[in-house]
């Protein structure tokens, strides 16, 4: 990937990528549950401890069961097709961050693939060992997350009464040299 | 997204590596800003957006960030560094996203032939001299800082280096956690 304006046009969509919650009830085929799956397993992790387990889930009730688990997941019970992560539970901090990695290779992979996708958090400790328990996960594991897959539904909507619609200006986030200093405007 | 492969795009995301050896060969302006877009626009909780960026391009600043940790030694060899800054409101929630963000950073980079890897600061040791150097508030948490560049030719391609991953049946399950599907 040499190409000047292939990369524009790369880089560019994955700006673009974005989570999605509603989907159509055509399933998620096998060959690009495969693909999926396989970005998965190839995400690097921290010092490539591959600290996971993915365990694939269609059956409508255990997703209905997940739904029912944090007030603002309901979306799920329409769903086809969830990833639940599930985390060794050795290292909570980096195994956070290695789920916000393998999570971001899911979603990016959906929106190639023309499918969309979107992280559901389970909820307390609770709400996490009912559903351990449903997909017969050992209790000393994590599972704090699960990537729904579908087939996005056109037009939809869901601003969740969010701080932020959009992002804030790059001059608001990034810094040269050190904290706080903006670029000098000579080019 | 659309691309127009998908499977083409699917094989670089399996590929996607971090590499650590570089040239000195400064990154252009134009490619910098695109990458730090995608920064700005990954997805956060909430979209609360608990990060600031610190581009670093000044050779004996970047050095000094290098010796701060015990795995960022190889920070001091990358043309650009990009300090990443959090709220430090919310520990765990904040290191999903900069495991989200660093992810996209490194594939935004990969498209243009650059290559990149993460310098971690794991403890206060290791990241108070970088956020003092850096001007960056008590408050604020810095744990890693991203090297991008373009690879050294020299270095090879780093391929025979990288790890393996477990096999498929051994991290993916069907319906229950022993559901191991044959095949």
């Amino acid at each position: 990937m040499t190409d000047q304006s292939d990369a524009i046009t790369q880089v560019r969509a994955l700006q673009k990528v974005r989570q999605n919650r509603e989907f159509t009830d055509e399933p998620v085929s096998e060959d690009l549950l495969a693909e999926l799956l396989e970005v998965a397993r190839w995400t690097g992790s921290a010092q490539n401890t591959q600290p996971w387990h993915f365990v694939v889930i269609t059956d409508p009730t255990a997703l209905q069961t997940i739904s029912e688990q944090r007030p603002n997941i309901g979306w799920v019970a329409k769903a086809k097709l969830a990833i639940a992560l599930v985390f060794n539970g050795e290292n909570p901090s980096s195994e956070l961050y290695d789920e916000g990695r393998v999570t971001e290779r899911l979603l990016i992979a959906a929106r190639t693939l023309g499918l969309g996708a979107g992280t559901a958090w389970i909820g307390d400790a609770g709400n996490q060992v009912l559903v351990k328990d449903l997909l017969g996960v050992p209790r000393e594991k994590l599972l704090r997350s699960v990537v729904v897959i579908g087939h996005p539904q056109q037009g939809a909507t869901h601003l969740l009464g969010r701080t932020y619609v959009g992002r804030k200006p790059l001059t608001e986030i990034v810094s040269y040299g050190t904290f706080g200093t903006q670029k000098e405007s000579a080019s | 997204m659309t691309v127009q492969n998908p499977q083409e795009f699917t094989a670089v995301l399996r590929n996607l590596r971090q590499r650590r050896q570089f040239t000195d060969q400064p990154i252009p302006e134009d490619i910098l800003t695109d990458i730090l877009e995608v920064a700005r626009w990954s997805g956060s909780a909430s979209n609360t957006q608990p990060w600031e960026f610190i581009v670093v391009t000044d050779k004996e600043k970047i050095r000094k960030i290098a010796e701060s940790g015990k795995h960022s030694g190889f920070l001091a060899g990358a043309p650009l560094v990009i300090v990443i800054v959090l709220n430090g409101e919310r520990a765990l929630s904040e290191s999903y996203d900069e495991g989200r963000v660093s992810e996209r950073i490194l594939l935004a980079a990969d498209a243009y032939g650059l290559i990149g890897g993460t310098g971690w600061f794991s403890t206060p040791d290791a990241w108070d001299p970088v956020k003092q150097l850096l001007n960056i508030p008590a408050e604020k948490a810095t744990h890693q800082a991203l090297g991008l560049g373009y690879p050294d030719p020299a270095a090879g391609n780093g391929l025979a280096r990288l790890g393996g991953r477990r096999p498929f049946n051994d991290v993916v399950r069907f319906e229950t956690y022993d559901g191991i599907r044959e095949s």
